[in-house]
């Protein structure tokens, strides 16, 4: 473990490493943090209360339809990749729309309330960032690129960007899949302990 | 925020910041106070912040050229604070592990 810090630590100049690690910077992420949750928070609120959102989905059915429009040229399509117009043509003619714009309004909700708690701040900035850049793929730009750019620097401040919420706490306890914390630390011992053959057993 | 704005908030940051990095040496036993760049940086981004972002949901105390004052001076100090508290809690964790 502590090569890996070592390495990692070397690979980039130790002011852009503090940035990134110390609770001393810790109120750049916190605003960075809030900004990005309150943007998500209010597009979010705005699904689901929106009927056209919760039920039946035709929202998103009317998003994706202008999406995989391909005009004629010297027109350019929305959508740059054949792969992705593809893949809600897909989604389209199969009307996951139905579904998939709850989805889409709930995780908005979700990653909002997240980041604004600090809460798993890491993994709801990751969703986040994935839903701008499945916004952008679909040829909407709007505030996606900001929202997209301050999430990938969230996640790489994932150490101290909820450091000022409830990540402080849960990061100690629940730790990370390569360094788990405390509560799954007692928890895998008191279940391996559990497990383990008692003296005088086979 | 314009003009007048942009001044108000510049004077609310560097002086939250400077406190900040007052407050700091306080804390730490000193009187000289060192590097307050990043104290003064925290309390202009935090006065900036509330006040420009989240501004529409905490108009109180009125506006100087666009930017909503009592929240402009609470987002500083809060920011400020954090940075202060951040700065200490990491010296102390630095001092135990010696």
């Amino acid at each position: 473990m502590a090569e890996r810090r070592t390495a990692a630590q070397a690979m980039v100049p130790e002011p852009v490493a503090r940035l990134f690690t110390s609770p001393a910077f810790a109120w750049l992420w916190l605003v960075a943090r809030v900004y990005l949750g309150y943007q998500w928070l209010e597009a979010g609120l705005h699904k689901v209360s929106d009927p056209a959102w919760m039920s039946g989905g035709t929202a998103l059915k009317s998003f994706w339809e202008r999406a995989v429009q391909v005009p004629a040229p010297p027109a350019r399509p929305p959508i740059t990749y054949d792969w992705y117009r593809d893949f809600l043509q897909f989604m389209l003619e199969r009307e996951w729309y139905t579904w998939f714009a709850k989805l889409v309004a709930v995780g908005e909700l979700a990653v909002g309330i997240a980041l604004l708690l600090g809460a798993f701040t890491a993994i709801a900035a990751g969703a986040g960032a994935f839903m701008n850049l499945n916004f952008m793929l679909a040829g909407s730009a709007s505030t996606n690129p900001v929202l997209f750019t301050l999430s990938v620097l969230v996640i790489l401040a994932w150490r101290v960007a909820g450091y000022w919420g409830l990540d402080r706490a849960l990061l100690r306890a629940l730790g990370t899949p390569w360094e788990p914390g405390a509560l799954v630390r007692r928890s895998w011992e008191r279940w391996a302990g559990g497990i383990r053959p008692r003296p005088g057993q086979a | 925020m314009e003009g007048i704005g942009v001044l108000v908030w510049l004077a609310i940051g560097v002086a939250a910041g400077l406190a900040g990095a007052a407050a700091l040496a306080l804390a730490r036993g000193t009187r000289a106070v060192t590097d307050p760049i990043w104290a003064v940086a925290a309390a202009l981004l935090g006065s900036f912040a509330w006040s420009e972002w989240f501004g529409d949901y905490s108009r109180w105390g009125g506006q100087v050229g666009g930017l909503q004052v009592a929240p402009a001076v609470l987002g500083a100090a809060i920011v400020a604070g954090l940075y202060v508290a951040g700065r200490l809690l990491e010296e102390g964790k630095e001092t135990a592990a010696q």
